[in-house]
């Protein structure tokens, strides 16, 4: 028996509180990530800070970390409206915490302050790496060289069939103003969380072995926490839609997001609403520009057509006019002929008294050409004169 | 009627061509006064029935004119 030499496992906790708390500085600020967290109903917020060895793969430290109601209820909205997502799972932290040992519950870390910028850019740093390693591997423009059809209308679509964001989608490409039909298809996958990434890639998978049956894919998931869609800037995704076969097309988040996926599509736009749009633009584009030229080649005929019929209005006119004036010329020549007949008509000068007279058959036209005794014939109105000539009297001259 | 059946059997150009004739005769001196009677008759003839071609002539051009302005 040793009793007075031995201790209660309480005084040994103490003499490690004591120990711990009188080596230790009053504050640290402490790196780690939350790999477990739990919202009491008391207003308390637990939670599991490890570190990982340099290769990630094996949990190098691990700690639990309280956040008292109190201080949770300030520190809460704070870090959530400055890094635009909640505390979760898998997240960097940098915490200022007070290291207290309990007899009952053992060490723990009592948050004080958390530093929001750490989350944020230890995200951000791991998105740029991301992005360099995309763009050294030479994938990072391969999917926007791709041609896109004129008129994508196959589409394959990955999203999750009950989020928001597709339907928002649906709704508005399907019943668009124009009447324009698209034909889609959904590949579901999880769009938010840590099995996002593979989810939507065991999707892509599955567009990629049909992928002569579609036009091009989209990509769609309504808004969300930073947290919720940081599975888009995953190497692994951005490195499949990169390489992927068809076009993609990326409608994530609003306004102010954008992802490494983004980048590496073919083409991103904001929403999923800004997707469907994309492509009902494309058809009405291209649908106004048939109608301009249907335009011009209507009027090109019209105006051909007018052309045309003046230059035949013109012939008519001249040949109307021309032949009215050969019929008038020739109408004046036969009034002139006629003119002409009536005037020199010998028959006409006997009406009106003048005669003629005939000798031996011929014309007389001077008293020369008798002499007394001839026989002459004197043709007047009606009828002969045989005459005999008695005597002839000269003119004097 | 026979010499108007033959003047219808003339073409407007024939036609003209025998008017012209004609008067180119009677107004020479020396035609025989004998003929000159026929051959009025036969100019006048002839001018009556070129100036019929012409007027059925212009009627087709008026009638064609208005049936075009009416389309």
């Amino acid at each position: 028996m040793r009793t007075e030499s031995s201790i209660t496992l309480l005084e040994l906790q103490e003499k490690i509180r004591d120990s711990i708390e009188s080596r230790l500085e009053k504050k640290y600020w402490v790196r780690g990530e939350i790999s477990e967290i739990s919202y009491q109903s008391n207003g308390h917020c637990y939670m599991d800070l490890i570190d990982r060895k340099a290769d990630e793969s094996q949990i190098s430290a691990r700690c639990q970390a309280i956040i008292w109601s109190t201080l949770f209820r300030m520190l809460r909205p704070f870090f959530e409206s400055t890094t635009g997502q909640q505390l979760s799972k898998g997240m960097q932290v940098l915490v200022q915490a007070q290291v207290q040992y309990s007899p009952l519950y053992g060490l723990s870390l009592i948050i004080s302050d958390i530093d929001p910028s750490y989350t944020v850019g230890e995200q951000e740093l791991e998105r740029q790496r991301t992005i360099a390693r995309l763009r050294e591997e030479g994938m990072f423009d391969m999917n926007s060289t791709l041609e896109l059809t004129p008129l994508p209308r196959n589409l394959a679509v990955i999203s999750s069939e009950t989020a928001a964001g597709y339907r928002d989608f649906m709704n508005h490409l399907h019943k668009n103003d124009y009447g324009f039909k698209f034909i889609t298809e959904l590949f579901p996958a999880p769009v938010q969380g840590n099995s996002a990434s593979a989810g939507i890639i065991e999707a892509m998978d599955k567009v990629a072995a049909r992928a002569g049956e579609f036009d091009m894919l989209l990509i769609i998931r309504g808004g969300g926490s930073v947290q919720d869609l940081i599975c888009f800037d995953d190497y692994e995704l951005a490195a499949n839609i990169a390489q992927f076969p068809i076009p993609v097309l990326t409608g994530i988040g609003h306004d102010h997001d954008f992802h490494v996926a983004d980048m590496v599509a073919h083409k991103s736009v904001k929403t999923p609403t800004a997707a469907a749009d994309f492509l009902i633009d494309i058809f009405a584009a291209e649908e106004q520009q048939v109608a301009y030229l249907s335009g011009r080649l209507f009027s090109a005929i019209e105006t051909r057509v007018i052309i045309e019929t003046n230059r035949l209005e013109n012939y008519r006119r001249n040949l109307m006019e021309g032949y009215r004036s050969n019929i008038n010329n020739s109408m004046h020549r036969l009034d002139m002929l006629q003119q002409r007949i009536l005037s020199n008509n010998p028959l006409t000068l006997l009406k009106k008294g003048y005669s003629i007279t005939l000798c031996n058959g011929k014309r007389v036209y001077s008293v020369k050409d008798v002499k007394s005794g001839d026989n002459v014939k004197v043709l007047m109105d009606k009828g002969i004169l045989n005459c005999n000539i008695e005597s002839v009297d000269y003119e004097k001259e | 009627m026979k010499k108007n059946k033959d003047v219808v059997e003339k073409s407007y150009k024939e036609a003209l061509k025998e008017l012209e004739e004609l008067v180119v005769k009677i107004e020479d001196p020396s035609t025989n006064i004998e003929e000159i009677s026929a051959e009025v008759k036969r100019a006048l003839e002839l001018v009556n029935y070129c100036q019929l071609q012409l007027r059925s002539y212009k009627e087709e051009i008026d009638k064609l004119t208005k049936k075009q302005s009416n389309d």
